[in-house]
């Protein structure tokens, strides 16, 4: 509220300007320039102190400013984000530098509750504001990730370092339980975040969850914003925050707001990056006759008579002469390299309260560290802010990105191709001109193009009718085209080579028109009504086509019909198109800002819920206390500012789809003549499905002390997830083969804090911040369709009143040593054996796997629920210091009590199994595996490939892998050099910046596999992933 | 100028709301849901049509017709003898030896030569519930009511989605004996089976009080016995209570009495007529006069069917069917034995005469079946060429035997049962029964329904419930007690079935 006064005094005294006349003045000149990083600040308000405060002028685009004023006065620099700076004119005092300090306090912050600004002090909900600045200097190619670490309870795993690509964000732990697929491939229903980029919904996970192990480009909605262009990024973590965002925000909501122009004389800045992929350490193996050797005497150690012979028949262990065998091939080589990249990015903007403009325009590229994939980014964002008076505004903004992705032959997350490939034996050549194999083709050389073209276009007008009233209408259209192209060589596919277009179109056509009224009786009694209406217009269609045998690999076209070589195509079945509408209503009232009420009400309808019952109603309640105002703590001078925060919401999502609700009916052709239509017996109609709830309970305090230099933010919540829904198999007599459930429920509780301090005094050369988060979330799962104690979903276990996503393995509880420590069954005499097979019986060196159903058997009933592969605890530490010109940052994350399974080492001991394959064999040095009785090990023989399939040692399903993935990463480092005013301008320039800075840096773990954060969202660390790499970057930031 | 702006965006935020509901219905283009449909008379046809074909489609998943209802009696060989086909057909025919000595696991086994046959549908009860589903949805969204449908329609769709659903038990329980049973609409719930002879008594029960809602005879004849009518209904009560009345033996008079009365009911309803032999291609192509129900398979609307799912594909040749290479000989012969039974020497049969040649008793793929000779479908060509067939499932002739079976187990109207017989084998042009020669009256009228009714799917099912499957005397693959106890008579239950469902318990035999 505070700068809405600031701003509209500024302006009132702006177009009344030249009016002041005074005598017996002083000339004053000087710079205003910002403390922290030295740069020169325009559009500073520069206003003569007295009774009646008077606005002498601006700082101009390089921060001179030149007033004249009566002589001993004071003079106060404001500037919006900036703490207000009075300096006292004495006589003869003429050439000025002003550093102006960048404003810490919060409760200054403007934060956004359902499309308007408000001053933090005076909202309930949970939320935490990163700016822009934070997240710079990092060429990444999606800015999300540069989140993480920064907000007490947003997690962001990058767990894919496949460029284009998004990780997991997840804000206040599980909120779903749609677990697809086993093992590696496993796959959790994102429940991302809303994202509203310039008060525009845009859904993350539309384009992502489709293109996910799918057909389409999977290009990211995110992956399109330029981070240079992001002015602020606000998480909204409470139900109180995100109830006027409706359903759609249950999972928590982010905004996003890009850059606006604000230079009177027009600007050009330019950033550049420079940076180095480098791929993390790869595996050790075995090259060349050593790796013959040792597959050798593996044979001649385990096997028997029979075996040996079988040496003589396998031409890659005997034919060592033969150059096709007689090679040593860094196959990982060829895959995984370091790459060079670029990022520029120009900012062209000007004008003034009455008018401006922005244009940004970006071009990022990155190669992918896996041969043949990459990203590219090319972004064009116009942006228009005019105010011809006090009452109109208008903002109008135009962004248009591509995004070009190559995902090679593999699907972008997981490269299984090349995994396997690069695990090809040593002793086979490596690509040439005149041979490789056809998964090398395939990895290399499929030509796989992804392009997605985006455009946004939105326009918002304001106008206020009467003092206090404000009457808004926004519009915007947002349109998506993705496409793939795939051509996979004859030599890549068995001598046919293929091509696979596809093809979909995405539209959103948003409009929201709104009214706000604030009233305010004798400044004690404030009140603020907002009101809106938003209606959505989304379309979806996608295709392809897939037709295989060009005459040869150069000649791709032009491709016709024809019915031995289409193999498929048309228009896909997901086809929708959705409309949406809703109103939402919000009230504030607060007491002198002491005592705050917020009651906010939203309905949801969607043309997918059925008529029954169109309305999704999202309630919530605030209360806040700024208990610093009270005359009790008024005196004490070191309390800035102190609150505490209760908050009740509820998020409501539609129920299911109509088709969920009442059930598909297709038209099936004819029976004697008549048409046919019939219900689709996949899913059974279920009209009685209730909405998915979220229920959340905050209760936040703030603290601020000695002068906003230490500041505390806790939050604790309690949200419960109620008929969640949930795919269940029906018994074959019902003829359905699923229903869609709505019996499940979990609870996800936890606490938050952030702790900020900036100990060194106001005059102190250094500036120093560091600023520490943490988040505990603990969830359960409260209930299950029919009742279930626990659904077994792969290797995930879905258990009522345990941790909502847990493991389902085999406990191994050892090795045996010896013979004689396996158990034997006391009834029949025999050993403990595998149920594989009747003879599997287990012998030294086998793995001991706890017998839990206790006969003798080891089957899938001997498994149990162990580990939970969601984090406990996440949470970063950020630090910046800046003296002088220089300044260094430094951003850290961390993530403890997590369960990850180290598929990746399993899957290096199962390598060892077939000693006659083609595989390669890796070094096992570091491995303490069974080799005698008298040695104690851990991991069993990997060694004995004649027994491997029948008792199947290294499976990934055991506990033997399941280890603590907790980790300590610094994210990125940034050490920055800004020059002098003087030396930029002897450059012609207005100001220059250098700096390096290094991403992903380090990962602190006692994890033995190589990365604890690259594994799936449910805590797999699959070889077949995409690595994440090492950045080292040089940038610039040119100012003209 | 403020004040007009004001208004006008109040009133556009006034208005949103009113235009809220209609912007809020969206027809997907592609599909339609289910509370779009049930919006007219001709949606609810359009679903009922779409129940039958399910049960046709399933009835010609495979050779499901001759496989439960002919194949199991023991009679049927393949034919190795002057067999011109090829091997690999030849090899894949050898089946049907599995068949008649109720070798199951055999025939399902996926390693055999005719595993492409698909026989392991016949396994898979979901198609009959999901048929069972659809007719319940039918009945519930009928009495919900659909704009525009009278009471007399809306009484009329219930009946038929009744049928439809007692039929489907009544296929099941001859195939799997114990079934889930159930007739609520979208049920979802774990039932375990019941007995079939309650099963039965439930379906007996329902369609006795929807049967009056169905017509006699529908005034479009494209319908003519492709539909459920009265007769339909009166011919399914009949084959339920003679089913029931080989199980439930304390109470077997009081299903002799309903059956016997139901087919007085299809007599004296004047609906149906013996066809003349010479016209009997009529019967076999489908909706004649002597049709009570049928599936209807036509090339018309819906293209070729799988000529493998009818009994005349495998007793036919070329030139009965199209040229190719697999249709140079028949692909399986009935035993000489089991025809020279049924057709004495010197006992004049126009049956005899007009079904088989020279080659009847050779026991070779020289033999031939000639009832289900007919017109091959124009414009098909090669080995799918096949005559237009229906699938039989009740026709008057057969409901005529069964009342006089009926009547005789009776035991006290030995002339009306004579006289039902005898109506059958003057149309076939053979000698009145005249009382007991080589058979017995009860034995007579069973070899008569063999004769009558050979191929369509009956013989198997008429050996299960009067126990003859345990004689000698009328199977070459007889059962003992116990086999029969044990349930060999029904199909295997694919394990599937067991998922989702503690209280499933499959087959005992077939374990």
């Amino acid at each position: 509220m505070r700068k809405f006064s600031i701003i509209a005094f500024i302006l009132c005294l702006c177009f009344s300007g030249g009016l002041f006349a005074q005598t017996a003045k002083v000339a004053v000149e000087g710079e205003v320039i910002k403390k922290t990083d030295q740069e020169v600040l325009g559009g500073v308000s520069i206003i003569l102190d007295g009774p009646k405060k008077k606005i002498l002028g601006f700082s101009d685009d390089k921060g001179h400013f030149s007033v004249s004023v009566p002589d001993n006065s004071d003079l106060i620099f404001m500037f919006v984000g900036y703490n207000d700076q009075k300096i006292n004119i004495a006589t003869g005092k003429s050439d000025l530098v002003v550093q102006m300090e960048s404003s810490d306090n919060l409760m200054d912050e403007v934060v956004v509750r359902g499309y308007q600004k408000r001053s933090r002090e005076v909202t309930t909900g949970a939320s935490f504001i990163v700016t822009g600045k934070e997240i710079q200097d990092i060429p990444v190619s999606n800015a999300e990730q540069l989140l993480q670490g920064k907000v007490a309870g947003l997690n962001i795993q990058v767990n894919t370092g496949a460029p284009g690509y998004r990780g997991t964000a997840a804000i206040r732990g599980v909120s779903g339980i749609d677990v697809s697929g086993s093992g590696s491939s496993s796959f959790l229903s994102p429940t991302s975040p809303l994202y509203v980029i310039d008060g525009i919904p845009v859904e993350a996970d539309a384009d992502y969850s489709y293109g996910f192990n799918t057909s389409g480009p999977g290009v990211s909605p995110l992956s399109l914003i330029p981070p240079e262009d992001i002015q602020t990024i606000e998480v909204l973590k409470d139900a109180q925050a995100t109830s006027l965002y409706g359903s759609r925000g249950a999972f928590g909501v982010i905004l996003v707001t890009t850059r606006r122009g604000n230079s009177k004389i027009p600007r050009v800045r330019y950033t550049g990056n420079f940076f180095m992929n480098k791929p993390p350490k790869l595996r050790q193996t075995l090259g060349g006759n050593a790796e013959r050797s040792a597959k050798i005497a593996e044979i001649l150690a385990e096997g028997d008579y029979d075996d040996y012979l079988r040496i003589s028949g396998t031409p890659i262990l005997a034919d060592s002469l033969n150059p096709y065998y007689n090679n040593s091939t860094n196959w990982q080589d060829v895959f995984y390299k370091t790459t060079g990249n670029q990022t520029h990015n120009l900012s062209i903007d000007g004008g003034n309260q009455k008018f401006n403009y922005k244009a940004n325009f970006g071009y990022y590229s990155e190669d992918g560290i896996i041969a043949n994939t990459g990203f590219k980014r090319y972004n064009t964002t116009l942006n228009m802010d005019y105010r011809p008076n006090d009452k109109l505004h208008v903002f109008v903004n135009l962004a248009g990105g591509v995004g070009k992705q190559l995902k090679g032959d593999g699907q972008g997350l997981f490269q299984t191709g090349v995994a396997d490939n690069a695990s090809v034996s040593s002793l086979l050549p490596g690509p040439s001109l005149f041979l490789a194999s056809s998964g090398v083709i395939s990895a290399l050389q499929t030509d796989n193009k992804n392009l997605s073209q985006n455009l946004r276009v939105n326009a918002e007008i304001s106008y206020l009718l009467l003092p206090g009233l404000n009457l808004s209408s926004n519009g915007s259209y947002d349109y998506t085209v993705g496409t793939e192209e795939t051509f996979t060589p004859a030599a890549a596919n068995s001598l046919v080579s293929t091509i696979y277009s596809y093809n979909d179109r995405n539209s959103t056509l948003y409009n929201r028109n709104g009214l706000t009224y604030s009233k305010s009786i004798n400044k004690e009694h404030n009140f603020f009504f907002n009101a809106f209406n938003e209606i959505y217009v989304k379309k979806f269609q996608a295709g392809f086509i897939f037709q295989s045998g060009t005459p040869n690999d150069q000649f791709r076209g032009p491709l016709g019909f024809n019915n031995y070589s289409s193999k498929g195509g048309g228009v896909l079945n997901n086809y929708s198109e959705q409309h949406l509408s809703s109103f939402a209503g919000a009230f504030s009232y607060d007491y002198r800002k002491k005592y705050v009420l917020d009651l906010t009400y939203r309905l949801d309808a969607s043309s997918v819920a059925g008529f029954d019952n169109p309305y999704a109603k999202n309630p919530s309640i605030g209360l806040r206390w700024n208990f610093n105002k009270e005359k009790l703590f008024e005196k004490l001078d070191w309390l800035t500012y102190s609150d505490i925060r209760m908050t009740w919401g509820r998020n409501i999502q539609p129920s299911g789809d109509i088709f969920s609700l009442y059930g598909t009916y297709t038209p099936n052709g004819y029976y004697i003549g008549s048409p046919r239509i019939g219900l689709n017996y996949d899913v059974v109609p279920n009209s009685t499905l209730a909405p998915t709830t979220n229920t959340t309970y905050n209760l936040g305090f703030d603290l601020g002390m000695f002068d906003s230099k230490f500041e505390v933010i806790f939050d604790t919540y309690y949200k419960k997830v109620d008929n969640l829904h949930r795919s269940v198999n029906l018994p074959t007599t019902s003829g359905f083969n699923t229903v869609l459930s709505d019996h499940a429920g979990l609870i996800d509780y936890g606490y938050e804090l952030t702790l900020t301090a900036r100990p060194l005094p106001a005059s102190s050369k250094v500036t120093w911040s560091i600023s520490v988060n943490g988040a505990i979330n603990k969830d359960y799962l409260t209930l299950l369709p029919n009742n279930l104690n626990e659904i077994i979903d792969g290797s995930t276990v879905l258990k009522v009143g345990r941790n909502t996503l847990s493991n389902y393995l085999l406990k191994t509880i050892g090795v045996y040593a010896s013979n004689d420590k396996v158990p034997v069954d006391p009834v029949t005499g025999l050993r403990y054996r595998s149920g594989s097979s009747g003879t599997a019986f287990f012998q030294e060196g086998d793995p001991f796997w706890q017998d839990l159903d206790g006969d003798y058997v080891l089957t899938d009933n001997d498994k149990q629920v162990l580990g939970n592969s969601q984090p406990v605890v996440t949470g970063g530490m950020n630090t910046f210091i800046s003296y002088k010109n220089f300044s260094i940052n430094i951003n850290g994350s961390f993530t403890l009590n997590r369960d990850i399974i180290n598929d990746a080492l399993a899957g290096r001991l199962r390598l060892v199994k077939d000693p006659y394959g083609s595989n390669t064999l890796l070094l096992l040095n570091d491995i303490n595996y069974w080799k005698s009785a008298e040695v104690q090990a851990s991991y069993p023989n990997p060694y004995d490939f004649k027994r491997a399939d029948l008792i199947n040692p290294f499976r990934s399903d055991q506990s033997l892998f399941q280890e603590d993935g907790s980790y300590f990463k610094i994210n990125n480092i940034t050490f920055a050099y800004s020059f002098e005013k003087s030396f930029a301008k002897r450059m012609h320039l207005n100001a220059l910046r250098v700096y390096v800075s290094s991403n992903n840096v380090f990962t602190f773990s006692n994890y033995s596999g190589p990365n604890p954060e690259n594994v799936t969202a449910l805590g797999y660390d699959a070889s077949g992933g995409y690595p994440v790499a090492r950045t080292y970057n040089v940038g610039v930031n040119i100012e003209f | 100028m403020k004040k007009i702006t004001g208004f006008i965006f109040i009133t556009i935020i006034g208005l949103l709301p009113l235009g809220c509901k209609k912007f809020l219905d969206v027809k997907p283009m592609d599909k339609l849901s289910g509370n779009m449909f049930w919006k007219s008379p001709s949606d609810v046809n359009a679903f009922t049509m779409d129940l039958y074909a399910k049960f046709r489609n399933k009835l010609t998943s495979t050779e499901f017709m001759p496989a439960v209802g002919d194949l199991r009696s023991g009679y049927i060989l393949p034919a190795t003898i002057n067999n011109s086909n090829s091997a690999a057909e030849k090899a894949i025919r050898e089946v049907y030896s599995k068949f008649a000595t109720n070798d199951l696991r055999s025939v399902l086994s996926t390693t055999r030569e005719w595993k492409n046959l698909n026989y392991s549908s016949i396994t898979k009860w979901v198609d009959f519930y999901q048929v069972i589903q659809g007719a319940n949805i039918l009945c519930d969204q009928v009495d919900k009511g659909v704009p525009d449908l009278t009471d007399a329609l809306t009484k009329q769709f219930h009946a038929e989605g009744v049928f439809l659903r007692c039929l489907a038990y009544f296929f099941m329980v001859r195939i799997y004996g114990d079934v889930v049973y159930y007739t609520k609409a979208y049920d979802q719930d774990v039932h375990p089976r019941e007995n079939f002879v309650d099963v039965l008594n439930s379906c007996i029960k329902e369609l006795n009080d929807y049967k009056k809602y169905l017509p006699l005879a529908y005034s479009d004849p494209a319908y003519t016995a492709v539909r459920a009518t009265r007769g339909a209904a009166n011919a399914l009560l009949m084959n339920m209570n003679m089913w029931n009345a080989g199980f439930d033996k304390a109470n077997k008079s009081r299903y002799f009495q309903a059956a016997a009365d139901e087919g007085k009911e299809i007599i004296e309803s004047n609906t149906y007529k013996l066809v003349s032999l010479d016209e009997f291609a009529q019967v076999m192509k489908g909706r004649s006069q002597e049709g009570i129900f049928e599936f209807n398979q036509s090339t018309n609307y819906e293209g070729l069917p799988n000529f493998r799912a009818f009994f005349g594909e495998i007793m036919l040749k070329y030139p009965e069917k199209g040229a190719g290479g697999d249709n140079n000989s028949s692909h399986a012969y009935f035993k000489a034995k089991f025809l020279a039974r049924l057709y004495p020497e010197g006992q004049a049969d126009r049956r005899k005469d007009l079904w088989f040649d020279a080659n009847m008793l050779s026991e070779t793929g020289n033999f031939e079946f000639l009832k289900f000779k007919g017109d091959i479908i124009s414009g098909a060509t090669g080995a799918g060429s096949i005559p237009e067939w229906d699938l039989i499932i009740f026709r008057y002739a057969g409901i005529l035997l069964l009342r006089a079976e009926a009547l005789e187990e009776l035991g006290n109207n030995d002339v009306e049962a004579i006289k039902m017989l005898n109506l059958v084998r003057q149309r076939a042009g053979t000698a009145d029964y005249s009382g007991a020669g080589a058979y017995q009256l009860s034995d007579a009228i069973f070899n008569e329904r063999c004769k009558e009714l050979m191929g369509e799917g009956q013989l198997y099912f008429d050996l299960v419930r009067t126990g003859r499957i345990m004689n000698m005397e009328w199977t070459d693959d007889p059962l003992t007690q116990s086999q029969f106890d044990q349930g060999a008579w029904t199909w295997p239950i694919d394990p599937s079935a067991l998922l989702e469902n503690p209280s499933m318990k499959l087959n005992i035999y077939w374990q």
